[in-house]
């Protein structure tokens, strides 16, 4: 099969500089003896800024060292813990870099002062958060946001996350739970909450939200503009730096790139073959796997786990929008998430779907077989679930996944 | 007597009487509020070993109790549930709601939004979550459940858990008076029955064991880990020459080691409150405080009175409450009592786990 040249739109590129202000940001308050956190899954970082917190994600921290092949070495080092092997591979990652300092991938995470969980993506969050903060013997704050059911918001919009309506005590509840936090940080920093500079970071974040929301939907336009290499940083301004000016600033200068690339109707291939569905959390130790694919013509306009990161803000209502974007649509019921995804999947224009089964992560696994079945039954297209733990390549090597890629490209003939 | 506990048509016959069975998944489940509805709340168990479809809708390392009752459901031997409720309790749960929910069919189906912390804004909103229930059960079956129906659940249920209790302080003689398999046969029973009949029958049986006689003293044991709906795998520790004198199973004492205040006023507050506050599984916890030094303060409180020769934790890789929690109460027990670990699947590898059970019993000695 003939190889096509990728044409990157340069996202990657921005991420570096993007990147180093975000570790200058934290040396300096550091530096400062600012509060260090810990923080799992999606929390409102927004707070983080208002209140100048070192923010730090175990989750990143793990694809970081799985992206610099010191994963598997940390995964050993979890087992020798007397850990077993289906818990996900961000806790084995961030477990062991606690436990061998000295196996893990420099820089370390500063130590925590305190660790927040959230458990509405997932309630592995919840015992992360827990186990680490054991193991330094700091505290943990739980962020008890709610699960979301079908008859909570009716139905939802995959990319802009707008609902049909939003339960009044679920919403209620929610916006309590942030109130309660923010009670939380005053008593870490000794410093009240400051309501303007709340106001403000939400502005940067509603603007945030607006560029993701727009790139998201350029993605999906004909032929597909970008690479998912393009779209690996996604997560980490989404879930971890929402409200930073620097996570706005990376967002703005991808939308010049891809709506650029899409004016010119150009592809991130000349030739556009397939136009596939890409679910589930990256193999972060060989992203190149997607260049495979699109190598070969097979594009990927649409993925719904980067969409987690989008979420449109309403910074006129600061507390309630906050509370709609914690309120995960990351994981919810099935019911609800198969109707989003299947509208989009039809507006994408869709061939077929490569699903990747994260051993260990009941969220992400869990959804796969049903997405499956929907996109075969109400679209007719076909799917290629592949079990790949997002940081240990030993359960998948790549060659053996680029034998199942080669056999569903050709079965899409 | 045990078996006199055991009716396998007794379901069949709620259902001749005009009876209609909810199933349901999770200690946290509030019984109290199905039983007012006049329904009969049933525990699921998962009886069968044989995993030959449930594969196709979920991968194959979930909890076996996920596995067992989802094969089952789809094998129809639920056919007699009217409905399930379930409980955002952990992934697992979340996950298998979706799942049963497109793939057995029911009448009805309910999820429960469990808030973890136990501070004033989750009290709240899980009274909230509670009183929607109770309108969801009333709107679906056409009745209406006053605060009268809700007290009197709430009355057969704390007659319930403390019948219970008493019959776990027979285990604790010296010698014990009934073994940690028998019990545990007891209370699985229970699980399928009207919580009335179920309090009449046991405390019979109480009354009676209180004459019995002791059982052979043999090594004493505390048991703790994953939900065990088989009693197989009690009688199989038992049978190497220990008595499970206690277990703090979520379908053990987590079950019913706590009780519903009667004297709030309004009862659907009293059973938000008493299940926030039951005995932690690893999920819920007060704020500020981690459920693993909440549940290892309630494992040593026990630990302190039984004084017990040693300790078996029951595992399961993929139960993900125990994936998480089990390396730091192992290391923080064995700090107190002799520790065995005991990671189970079925079918049961029997003769492995006798081997390592009869090694951990000679090393008491
Ligand atoms: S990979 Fe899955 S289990 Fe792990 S943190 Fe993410 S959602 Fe949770
Ligand atoms: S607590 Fe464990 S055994 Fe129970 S449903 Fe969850 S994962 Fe399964």
């Amino acid at each position: 099969m003939q190889k096509q040249k990728i044409n990157l739109l340069g996202f990657g590129k921005l991420f570096g500089p993007t990147y180093k202000r975000h570790l200058e940001r934290q040396n300096e308050l550091l530096e400062k003896k600012r509060p260090c956190g810990w923080f799992f899954g999606y929390h409102p970082s927004e707070l983080n800024y208002v209140f100048d917190i070192v923010n730090i994600f175990p989750e990143q921290y793990s694809a970081y060292c799985a992206s610099r092949g010191d994963s598997p070495r940390m995964i050993d080092d979890y087992y020798s813990m007397g850990y077993g092997p289906f818990l996900c591979d961000y806790f084995k990652c961030s477990v062991a870099a606690i436990d061998k300092p000295e196996l893990a991938t420099k820089p370390l995470m500063p130590r925590p002062d305190f660790t927040v969980d959230h458990h509405s993506i997932c309630f592995g969050h919840r015992d992360m958060a827990e186990i680490h903060a054991r193991m330094y013997g700091v505290k943990r704050y739980s962020l008890a946001f709610p699960y979301i059911r079908k008859e909570d918001i009716g139905s939802f919009d995959d990319i802009t996350k707008i609902t049909e309506w939003m339960d009044k005590d679920l919403l209620e509840y929610t916006i309590q739970v942030l109130r309660d936090f923010v009670t939380f940080l005053e008593e870490v920093t000794g410093e009240d909450f400051d309501d303007d500079k709340f106001k403000s970071v939400m502005k940067v974040s509603e603007e945030t939200s607006r560029y993701f929301i727009e790139i998201f939907k350029l993605f999906m336009s004909k032929p597909t503009p970008g690479s998912q290499i393009d779209l690996a940083n996604y997560p980490f301004i989404g879930f971890f730096v929402h409200g930073s000016k620097y996570g706005l600033d990376y967002v703005k200068n991808c939308y010049e790139l891809i709506k650029e690339r899409v004016n010119k109707k150009e592809g991130v291939v000349p030739e556009e073959k397939f136009r596939l569905m890409t679910h589930g959390i990256m193999p972060w130790h060989t992203l190149s796997l997607y260049n495979y694919l699109e190598e070969s013509g097979a594009t990927f306009p649409l993925n719904p786990y980067a969409h987690c990161s989008a979420v449109l803000h309403d910074s006129t209502k600061p507390f309630e929008s906050l509370a709609r974007r914690v309120s995960t649509f990351c994981n919810v019921e099935h019911e609800l998430m198969l109707d989003a995804l299947i509208k989009k999947a039809k507006d994408a224009d869709l061939d077929g779907a490569i699903l990747f089964e994260n051993t260990g992560c009941r969220i992400v696994s869990g959804v796969m077989r049903p997405i499956k079945k929907a996109l075969y039954e109400e679209l007719g297209i076909p799917s290629l679930i592949v079990e790949a733990p997002q940081c240990d390549l030993r359960a998948m090597p790549p060659e053996r996944m680029k034998t199942q890629f080669d056999a569903f490209i050709e079965s899409l003939r | 007597m045990i078996e006199e506990f055991y009716d396998s048509g007794r379901i069949r016959e709620y259902i001749q009487r005009g009876k209609r069975i909810i199933g349901t998944f999770c200690s946290y489940t509030p019984e109290e509020i199905i039983h007012a509805a006049g329904l009969v709340p049933v525990r699921l168990f998962g009886e069968t070993v044989d995993i030959m479809n449930a594969y196709s809708y979920i991968p194959n390392w979930l909890c076996y109790y996920s596995k067992r009752t989802f094969e089952e459901g789809l094998i129809g031997n639920y056919d007699f549930l009217d409905g399930f409720v379930f409980l955002t309790s952990d992934d697992t749960n979340q996950l298998m709601y979706s799942i049963w929910k497109k793939n057995i069919k029911v009448e009805y189906s309910y999820m429960l939004q469990f808030p973890f912390s136990v501070d004033g804004t989750s009290k709240n909103f899980f009274t909230k979550v509670l009183e929607k229930f109770k309108r969801s059960l009333e709107d679906h079956y056409s009745v209406d459940i006053t605060d009268k129906d809700l007290k009197d659940s709430i009355e057969v249920y704390n007659r319930y858990r403390s019948l219970l209790k008493e019959l776990y302080k027979y285990r604790f003689y010296t010698p014990p008076k009934i073994s940690g398999s028998d019990v545990l046969k007891i209370n699985l029973a229970g699980y399928s029955m009207l919580k009335e009949e179920f309090n009449d029958k046991i405390e019979e049986y109480i009354n009676k064991l209180s004459d019995e006689e002791g059982l052979p003293d043999k090594p004493r044991l505390y048991v703790t880990g994953i939900p065990i709906y088989d009693p197989l795998v009690f009688e199989m520790i038992e049978s190497c020459g220990f008595t499970i004198v206690f277990d703090d199973l979520c379908n053990g004492s987590r079950n019913f080691d706590f009780e519903i205040n009667e004297t709030i006023s309004n009862p659907i507050e009293a059973i938000a409150e008493g299940y926030l506050l039951k005995p932690t599984c690893g999920t819920c916890s007060r704020q500020k405080s981690l459920a693993i030094d909440e549940r290892l303060s309630y494992i040593n409180e026990r630990l302190k009175t039984l004084n017990p020769d040693g300790i078996v934790i029951i595992g399961d890789k993929g139960c993900e409450l125990c994936a998480f929690s089990q390396v730091e109460l192992r290391k923080e027990l064995a700090k107190i009592k002799p520790v065995l670990y005991l990671e189970i699947d079925f079918p049961l590898a029997k003769e492995q786990h006798r081997t390592r059970i009869e090694a951990f019993l000679e090393s008491l000695s």
